[in-house]
């Protein structure tokens, strides 16, 4: 699992780097972009 | 038997001929799943077939904010729309079964093109079209649909973005409530 921080560009939240295509699920906490991997255990979404 | 086909060569986008012989057929390496096939009209490539250009690698979730929040960004290479040329966007995403609004935006060069709305249902599968209108610089979208597609009251959009430039699309989330959580779960992109 890594994150990726954000940043606000024109009222719009970003990612400062662009998302890896080997992901398993990514979240948007409120802070910054999780990237969950291969192998990491994944966060029920309700 | 070895397969073999001549006549038929590969390029990449950027590198395609600058004329385009009618009949010519030609497969530009790196625009679709495995290449795409373009024939000479006498005056320009034509592709023969929708092409898939882009695939959301995984589900992307949205929760703890209500801020407009960024979930997919897909590039565009110049000129690949064409006058007339169309992008048909297949999101699929889930939300929380709350009547809380959940808003899902397609924006094209930094425009909102068509705005998607949820609530009191768990998940949506949608169709947004853009559609370049006899000009590389002149698109039509529709509003205001909860699915994207159907009768809607809201205004046709007539954005204005250069498409013979490279061309950034950007599909965004928000939520009317933080606690709510909104994931889009696939969303495939087609040049028709």
């Amino acid at each position: 699992m890594k994150t990726i921080a954000a940043t606000v560009i024109n009222e719009v939240v970003t990612p400062i780097e662009p998302m890896p295509i080997d992901a398993k699920l990514i979240v948007f906490n409120g802070t910054e972009y999780v990237i969950y991997e291969d192998g990491d255990e994944l966060p029920v979404i309700e | 038997m070895e397969l073999s086909n001549p006549l038929i060569s590969d390029y990449t986008w950027a590198n395609k001929p600058s004329v385009a012989p009618l009949g010519q057929i030609i497969c530009v390496t790196d625009i679709g799943e495995n290449g795409s096939l373009w024939r000479g009209n006498g005056t320009k490539w034509v592709r023969l077939n929708p092409i898939k250009i882009f695939s959301l690698s995984a589900p992307f979730s949205l929760t703890n904010s209500t801020s407009v929040v960024t979930l997919a960004t897909i590039t565009i290479p110049a000129g690949l729309l064409g006058a007339n040329g169309k992008l048909k966007i297949y999101p699929l995403w889930a939300t929380t079964n709350n009547a809380n609004v959940k808003t899902l935006r397609l924006n094209i060069g930094g425009v909102v093109c068509s705005t998607m709305t949820s609530q009191s249902v768990p998940n949506n599968s949608g169709l947004l079209i853009i559609r370049n209108i006899n000009s590389e610089s002149a698109q039509k979208c529709s509003s205001g649909l909860v699915a994207g597609i159907g009768a809607s009251s809201g205004s046709i959009a007539s954005p204005t973005v250069d498409t013979s430039a490279a061309t950034t699309i950007t599909i965004t989330g928000q939520l009317a409530v933080g606690t709510d959580t909104l994931t889009l779960e696939d969303l495939f992109v087609e040049v028709v």
